[in-house]
């Protein structure tokens, strides 16, 4: 029975669900036990979550981790998924709650990237640290933990305010006050950042 | 910083965020998130099974405890051992022995019930070492 259980999660569901049902349709199925469902919910939102995650983390192999732990979180909370919103709102918030977590983390015990000694960086990063966008975008991070995450969702896919004010579960008037104090404190970020760097 | 340069930050602010292209997914992202996801299903289906053996033995405990009990209070085993010679002799050893022993006897049958049932509720809260709170904990305070 064990080997059963594995094999039909490991096996291939190109016969799965198609892509014509629904996603709350997918959830009540993968509430009932079908992983096919689940799978399905996984391959259509993969993208979203790794990018919404690599938005946090900045960095592609964490990224896949953290999108990893927010499915299996997600698997593990759908009983208490009540369908009060999209899917896809809910899958924002449990993936933004597992990135902050573990930044929280990382703070608290210190963790600082690795380098190479001589400062030789690999060539992705040696071109993202040029890259006046990119320095940008990393500035969101160093934002309050609610700013950066109702910035980085706002420019994910363009999410529209009433699906942020439902990831966040706060009133709409005080996600346009976040949101001004948050473009007020990131531009404050990056006058400092391109100072930093000699960029102004 | 005058308004004019705020505004040129804000639109090279604006322009970045707004640009950042969509990453694509690693190849075997899907494939690593479904063993994982088997392997989830594997814990959750294997603590279910435990809590229905430990249900089962701690109920049987129970059971055997009680049926003892009553058979105790209504006194069967001294009518029973009425017929057989000897046997109110070897009832009254048993009923003293047990009067002295209950300092030992309370602990053991606390604990054979203690067991099974305290298995079944860890069962339920599962403590996630990493994060330092329950499942439970997440899925009512997910940011703060």
């Amino acid at each position: 029975m064990t080997m059963e259980l594995t094999a039909r999660w490991t096996a291939a569901t190109d016969a799965a669900p198609s892509a014509n049902v629904s996603d709350p349709e997918l959830v009540v199925r993968a509430k009932k036990g079908d992983a096919d469902a689940f799978s399905v919910l996984v391959k259509r939102h993969q993208n979203l979550v790794f990018n919404l995650a690599y938005r946090f983390m900045r960095d592609s192999a964490l990224a896949e981790d953290m999108a990893q732990e927010a499915f299996l979180k997600a698997y593990r909370l759908l009983n208490g998924f009540r369908g009060d919103c999209n899917f896809s709102t809910w899958m924002y918030r449990v993936t933004v709650s597992v990135c902050l977590t573990e930044i929280n983390r990382r703070k608290k015990r210190q963790e600082v990237e690795l380098q190479p000694i001589d400062g030789r960086r690999e060539p992705e990063s040696r071109v993202e640290s040029s890259d006046v966008f990119e320095l940008i975008r990393g500035c969101v991070k160093l934002l309050p933990a609610r700013y950066a995450s109702i910035i980085t969702l706002y420019y994910l896919k363009e999410i529209p305010y009433d699906e942020i004010a439902q990831v966040m579960q706060i009133p709409m008037g005080t996600l346009k006050t976040w949101m001004y104090r948050a473009r007020n404190q990131l531009r404050s970020i990056v006058e400092k950042e391109f100072g930093i760097h000699g960029l102004l | 910083m005058d308004s004019s340069e705020n505004r040129d930050l804000d639109a090279t602010i604006e322009t970045a965020l707004s640009t950042e292209p969509l990453r694509p997914v690693s190849p075997g992202f899907f494939g690593r998130v479904r063993q994982r996801l088997a392997l989830v299903a594997l814990i959750q289906q294997e603590q279910r099974r435990f809590r229905q053996y430990a249900a089962a033995f701690g109920a049987a405990v129970l059971a055997a405890f009680g049926g003892l009990l009553l058979a105790y209070i209504a006194s069967i085993p001294s009518r029973l051992a009425w017929y057989v010679p000897g046997g109110m002799g070897f009832i009254d050893y048993v009923n003293t022995q047990l009067l002295l022993s209950m300092w030992m006897l309370v602990p053991v049958i606390a604990l054979g019930l203690a067991v099974p049932f305290g298995a079944m509720i860890f069962t339920f809260w599962r403590p996630t070492a990493r994060r330092g709170g329950s499942d439970e904990k997440h899925r009512h305070t997910i940011f703060w």
